[in-house]
């Protein structure tokens, strides 16, 4: 009798967090639960965008749109583009991340100038992705200075000719992605490597571990949350690629290879924008990329979460609960 | 050590932001892609706003520089205060203007179109027709495209100030060195009058290392306002004239081949464009806006005006000369076929006859596009080509930038030709994917038939009821 009453007033103290983190909450349902949920129920219609519809006509037409958007090569091309440049971008992005986190954290090292090279790396993310999609899209246009160098070293023989190859330009992008976002990770994982304890480097430089074991038995195993964070994040907003290809293939700016670099989130846009608006056909392929981006975030969180420590927590959990049974028994 | 770091990475983030700062600034010279500008002193005026949707920066100009300089419109420039809604790329501005369509914060009291979705926005509910802005015109008066271009169900929708008639720009220096003539009329009839005397002529001009045309994309009005009918018909069904499309693209291919166009590659409305209007390029397709609106400024080399925020010196009045840069080289003729190019139509919306702006809005209207006296004025001062022939009849003059020709006699001729059989409202969707293939086809990464393919393909994507 005692302690519930004693469980009740722990609770009435704690009821205010509520409504401090209330705010969050609603926005969270307002912006993303209602629109997600619209945009399921909005993908089985043929609905046009309200300023070409301001009546907001629309019928059902079941999974019409969803079959229309598998077959289409322009979904199928986004569908492999998207994947394929955020990899480029994200494996060179992670490895340097890692050697430049590592470097700044090893107290062996003891980088000079640590403050002033974190800020030079993370200064082109802070630029906007338009700015640096033009800027690119002038170095490599006809006259643009990769141009000119491209055929002062022969790599192009008709100086007419742009860049034509798909993986050239799916090359700038990836380049651009990670040249954006290495500082970034770089300070994520930073944060990471200074969380761990530092007796495990000093017991394993004391054992005699060289600095390259010592990364790879204690500094990667332990930053893994923080990497699976990075790859998680990256991986999401990779497949929502946008900005840079847009920029640098679509409109006025169509570059030669805009086929080779549009992105999923591009062909959502082209349609919805563009055409007869069609918002329905629109929201088909928006839960394609909802479906992907989930099944790709859980494939990898699974791939990378430490599995054996899971099973012996489960196992913990399970002994617990028995102990207690027994514990109950004897009762 | 610490505050030294501290410092070079405070003062390395300030270059950081003040360099994004300019970044976002507007550049006169390049398509800047959206923004707001007023030429309101404030809110302390207590002026109504009238909120103008427009894709050029020719519209600003036009009524801040006309129609409220001129001590006619005063009671209006007293009432009134402008906004303009600015978004340069076509597609993004249709989205923009329609979507403000449906508000009434901040929706278009009047807006302008390109002729690649003049169609649309004339569709559109929200768009006053000319009869409820209480504009009357005779219609026997215009170029009968002008007015059609905008019609629904026979309503008239919007208006245009211009009429677009396509002509060739050619060097006129270039023509009398290789070409042994410079008369507009022998060029017209011995060298540009069919498209294989175009091509013979691009022979000659490569053997002595001049391209005859900067882009791929250059040709493509010349030919496409030629097809038999639009892109589709009135049930949406695609009815492409393949046979004038591939005409298209294996003509311009087999310049591309043979070296003769500068870039292969789509270059209107690029810097590379722009500079080949200075040097090495023979002719231009360009029309009646394109000669004051493109060429004028971007044919001169030298400029001596005043620098501009960023430094840049601006064009004087006095840089408009002969011999600076191409100034003055420049001849107009019909060339190979007649086609036009864009055109900017005038529309009110509802909104402006429930705000109560639709005075001013008429009056813009029928200062630009209706009145004959204001119209003349502001065709002679800019050089552009109106949309009324009883205009143009009192238009001559002799243009010095193309060598003191004039060039309303070759527009006057071809305006009447004009064939806008061809446009429908989705033309900024197929033309653009038209533009993608025929680059596409030129560089060799597509064949022909999977580019012409593609234009069906990509158009279908972004147009999903096409059949």
């Amino acid at each position: 009798m005692a302690s519930s009453f004693k469980t009740r007033a722990k609770l009435e103290k704690n009821h205010f967090g509520y409504i401090f983190i209330a705010p969050f909450f609603i926005t969270y349902f307002v912006f993303q639960i209602i629109p997600l949920i619209n945009t399921f129920y909005y993908s089985l219609t043929d609905i046009k965008a309200w300023y070409v519809n301001p009546e907001m006509n629309y019928k059902f037409v079941g999974f019409d749109m969803f079959k229309m958007v598998l077959t289409e090569d322009a979904f199928k091309r986004a569908f492999v583009n998207t994947p394929v440049m955020w990899i480029m971008g994200f494996i060179p992005q992670l490895l340097i991340a890692l050697l430049l986190a590592s470097w700044f954290t090893n107290e062996k090292i003891r980088v000079k100038g640590q403050g002033f090279f974190k800020v030079v790396f993370y200064m082109p993310n802070i630029m906007t992705a338009t700015t640096i999609g033009l800027l690119f899209l002038a170095f490599i246009r006809p006259n643009g200075f990769i141009h000119n160098f491209a055929i002062a070293v022969g790599y192009l023989k008709n100086p007419q000719m742009p860049f034509v190859s798909g993986w050239f330009g799916r090359g700038v992008v990836a380049f651009i992605n990670f040249w954006m976002w290495y500082g970034q990770t770089m300070i994520v994982l930073i944060a990471g490597i200074m969380g761990i304890n530092p007796s495990f480097f000093e017991a394993a430089s004391i054992d005699g571990a060289s600095g390259w074991q010592s990364f790879w038995r204690i500094t990667l195993p332990l930053i893994r949350p923080i990497m699976t964070y990075s790859l998680v994040t990256s991986l999401i907003g990779g497949f929502q690629m946008f900005d840079v290809p847009n920029m640098m293939g679509n409109g006025d700016n169509a570059a030669l290879f805009r086929f080779d670099i549009q992105t999923i989130v591009m062909y959502i846009k082209g349609i919805a924008t563009e055409g007869s608006n069609s918002i329905g056909k629109a929201c088909a392929a928006s839960v394609f990329l909802f479906l992907i981006t989930a099944v790709c975030s859980s494939v990898l969180f699974y791939l990378t979460s430490d599995r054996a420590e899971a099973k012996a927590k489960r196992l913990e959990k399970k002994r617990a609960k028995e102990a207690a049974l027994q514990e109950g028994g004897d009762l | 050590m610490n505050k030294l770091k501290r410092v070079l990475s405070g003062t390395l983030a300030l270059a950081m932001a003040a360099s994004m700062m300019t970044a976002c600034g507007k550049d006169d010279s390049s398509a800047g892609n959206g923004g707001t500008t007023s030429n309101g002193g404030g809110d302390a005026s207590g002026k109504q706003t009238v909120h103008v949707y427009t894709f050029t920066d020719e519209t600003q100009t036009m009524i801040d520089k006309y129609f409220l300089a001129d001590e006619k419109n005063k009671e209006f420039a007293d009432k009134y205060q402008f906004e303009y809604h600015l978004t340069s790329d076509a597609n993004d501005f249709i989205a923009a203007c329609e979507a403000a369509l449906t508000k009434t914060e901040e929706a278009p009291d009047l807006f302008v179109a390109d002729a690649d979705y003049a169609q649309r926005f004339a569709e559109n509910a929200k768009t006053a027709s000319l009869a409820d802005l209480g504009i009357e015109i005779n219609e026997a008066d215009y170029y009968a495209y002008t007015l059609d271009f905008t019609t629904v169900n026979g309503t008239r929708m919007g208006l245009s100030h211009q009429a677009a008639p396509g002509a060739v720009v050619y060097r006129t220096d270039y023509a009398e060195k290789y070409l042994g003539t410079k008369d507009p009329a022998k060029v017209q009839s011995d060298f540009m009058s069919s498209w294989d005397k175009f091509k013979s002529t691009a022979d000659t001009l490569k053997e002595n290392g001049v391209y005859m045309i900067s882009g791929v994309d250059e040709l493509k009005r010349c030919f496409m306002n030629n097809r038999a009918n639009a892109w589709v018909d009135a049930d949406l069904n695609y009815t492409p004239d393949e046979a004038k499309i591939k005409e298209l693209f294996e003509y311009t291919k087999k310049l591309a081949d043979d070296g003769e166009v500068h870039y292969i590659d789509k270059t209107q409305w690029t810097a590379n464009w722009f500079t080949d209007m200075q040097d090495g390029v023979f002719c231009f397709f360009g029309c009646t806006w394109f000669l004051h609106y493109n060429l004028r400024d971007n044919c001169i080399t030298s400029k001596t005006g005043d620098k501009d925020k960023d430094g840049k010196p601006t064009i004087a009045e006095s840089d408009y000369k002969v011999g600076n840069g191409s100034y003055g080289l420049w001849g107009v003729i019909q060339g190979p076929e007649p086609y036009f190019w864009g055109g900017t139509w005038w529309f009110g919306s509802k909104q402006c006859i429930d705000d109560g702006s639709k005075d001013v809005v008429k009056a813009i209207i029928e200062y630009f596009c209706v009145n004959d006296d204001s119209m003349k004025a502001y065709m002679e001062a800019t050089g552009d080509f109106p949309s009324k022939k009883t205009v143009a009849s009192q238009l001559s003059t002799s243009n010095d930038m193309i060598g003191g020709q004039d060039h309303y006699e070759i527009f006057k001729a071809s305006a009447e030709n004009v064939n806008v059989g061809t446009c429908c409202k989705y033309d900024a969707t197929f033309n653009g994917n038209t533009d993608a293939a025929l680059a596409s086809y030129c560089t060799g990464a597509m064949t022909l038939d999977e580019a012409i393919q593609s234009i069906y393909k990509e158009s279908k994507v972004k147009i999903p009821e096409l059949k």
